[in-house]
Parts: C-alpha cells; structure tokens; sequence
C-alpha cells in the first residue's frame, strides 16, 4: 500500500471570508478587535463601559456572538451605538463567513473602530481568525489565577489580556502576580490591563490603548 | 467541539489532492496538530466518521498526531510538561517558563491502493 506524502496545511474553509474581512478592514481603516473570553467574565460590560470613554473621538460598532439571544446587541445598542448580533445556535465559535454576513449592517466605511464580542467559549474561538487586527482575551479574577495555564492557546495568539473584576480581587483567592507569570508563560509579548466595569478602574488605560490601535490603523501601521 | 469543521476541512483537502493526482483509494490519512491547534483528536476522528459516512472517504482510518505543548525555561533551556510543573523552572529555580507550540493542522500523507 503505497504512502503518498502531503504535508498539507490545513486551511479553513474560512480563511477566504476572513482574507476579504481583512482586506475591507483595511481598505476603510476600521481598527477591528477581536475579543475572547470564558462565559461571564464580563466582555459585554467592558464594551457598555469602553464606548462612553470613546464616545465622541472614535466611531464604533460592535458584532456579538452569542448561541442564542440578542440580549447582548441590545444592550450595546441602548449606548447609541450600531450592534450587529450573530447567534450561532449551538456553535461555540464565531467564524469569518457570520462575520462578512452582519458587515452590511454596520456601514463600516463610517467606522474608526469594530469590536468583536466572540461566543464566551476559551477553547475553539482562538482557533478562527476572522479577518481582525489583533485579539484581546479576557479573564476575570472570580475565574482564578490558573486559566492562563489550563487554557494557554487563548492567551498564547492574544495581544492583550484584560484582567476583569478586578476589584473582587481581595475577596476571592487570586494571586495577581501568579496570574500575570501565566499569562506571560502562554505569551511573552502580551500586554495586560486591570479593569473593574464596577468602579471604573483601568478603563481608561483600555481605552488609551484601543485609541492607539485606531490612531495606527488610520495610518496605515495596523498593530497586531 | 469545532472538530466538526476542521473534519470537513480535512475530507475536502484530501478529495482534491486524490482527484487532481489521480490516486487510487484512500485507506488512511496522517495528520500532525501542533500544540496549540486546539484539537482533540477523538473528538476529530468521530466527526470525521460521522462526515465520511456515505462518501468516498467511508471507513478510512484518520490517525491523529498531537504534539505535546512544551515550555521552555527562558533562563536555562530545560523543556517541561507545562501542566505538571509551577511557575518557576524545576531545574534551575530561577527561569520563568514560556509555552512553546504552533497552531496549525496538517495532512502529512496518505496512504492509498494502487492505480486510481
């Protein structure tokens, strides 16, 4: 029985849609921001309290995935703000192709800014690209100090951490600096962000950054 | 759970390369993910026989070979199994450990009967 070598690559059906995305994104200069995270660790809140720091100087939308409801659009669209909803019905991941289907919605050519809310799911989102500029995984403290050990792919493609809830940090057993050696065990390069969307803490470092991301893209030196 | 994907993925490549090289049929397909492809291969190799059922694919063996993740001591060098060890490098008690793994997913080769 012969072996016939291969050594093929897998590419996903995807990488078409998440090609063209990329290159609309480029062509209007939407900085867009793919966000990750396990269920509740508070990506919606970190959009609700990203878009009144924004508000005026970067014009956004935002794409929520969900596997059901639109709970999530809605309360991004009570801000004012254009939300595109994805539910994916039982799948765990956003994928390139529901991506390029909701761009019509949100008249991207207007847009500075395009932030992606992925099903809340560690695992599979990290293993799509969607045509984004860079990856933002979010955790929360109530989560514990070891998810960037017991999930490190999520963190290991991200740009960026944002350490969630931070102010539930002395109530619960999370030992920060164990958390951050993880996170930098999983990805050398990743910049982290301590945010609370109760008391506002650490937004506007968020925000500085997201800014920066816009102002980079709009000058043609998209950062990823 | 996105094993279901890449499955489809996996049947489309190989019925295009067993159609454009005119090979005969397919009896398995060899496959590397690399450390970090978030892949579970049972999972992968049940969507796959789930996919394969009633195609031309039917009852070929996909074997899965998933690459261990490593982490590496950035003071001294030594490689881990991340999951058993701490924060700080077993060997020389100092070195902070980074993950070591790349993503993708690939079809090394296949082994099909002679003549198409």
């Amino acid at each position: 029985m012969p072996d016939v070598p291969l050594a093929r690559k897998i590419v996903s059906k995807f990488a078409e849609f998440a090609e063209a995305n990329e290159k609309l994104f480029l062509k209007n200069r939407v900085f867009t921001v793919n966000l990750m995270s396990s269920p509740g660790s508070g990506k919606t809140s970190l959009i609700e309290r990203t878009i009144p720091e924004l508000a005026g100087r970067v014009k956004m939308a935002v794409i929520e995935g969900d596997i059901e409801t639109d709970r999530d659009a809605r309360r991004i669209r009570a801000l004012g703000i254009k939300a595109a909803q994805i539910t994916t019905h039982g799948a765990c991941h956003l994928d390139a192709k529901m991506i390029s289907n909701v761009l019509e919605e949100l008249s991207i050519d207007q847009l500075d800014l395009l932030l992606i809310e992925n099903v809340g799911n560690l695992v599979c989102p990290a293993n799509f690209f969607l045509g984004e500029d860079t990856r933002v995984v979010v955790a929360s403290v109530p989560e514990g100090d070891d998810k960037p050990l017991k999930y490190p792919e999520a963190f290991h493609g991200s740009r960026a951490c944002v350490i969630n809830k931070i102010d539930l940090a002395p109530y619960v057993n999370f030992d920060l600096l164990h958390f951050k050696n993880a996170v930098r065990a999983a990805n050398p390069r990743i910049l982290t962000f301590e945010t609370s969307c109760r008391t506002g803490a650490g937004i506007t470092e968020w925000c500085r950054w997201l800014e920066e991301g816009v102002t980079a893209k709009k000058s043609g030196l998209a950062s990823s | 759970m996105h094993e279901l994907a890449i499955a489809q993925d996996i049947m489309d490549t190989v019925l295009a390369e067993r159609r454009s090289r005119r090979l005969g049929a397919v009896r398995a397909i060899y496959v590397t993910a690399a450390a970090m492809s978030c892949i579970q291969p049972e999972a992968l190799k049940s969507a796959f026989e789930l996919l394969a059922e009633r195609s031309e694919l039917e009852g070929v063996r996909l074997e899965i070979a998933k690459l261990p993740m490593v982490a590496i001591c950035d003071r001294c060098g030594a490689l881990f199994d991340p999951r058993a060890v701490a924060q700080v490098c077993p060997t020389c008690g100092e070195g902070r450990l980074n993950f070591s793994g790349e993503t993708e997913i690939i079809i090394d080769s296949l082994e099909v009967e002679e003549n198409a």
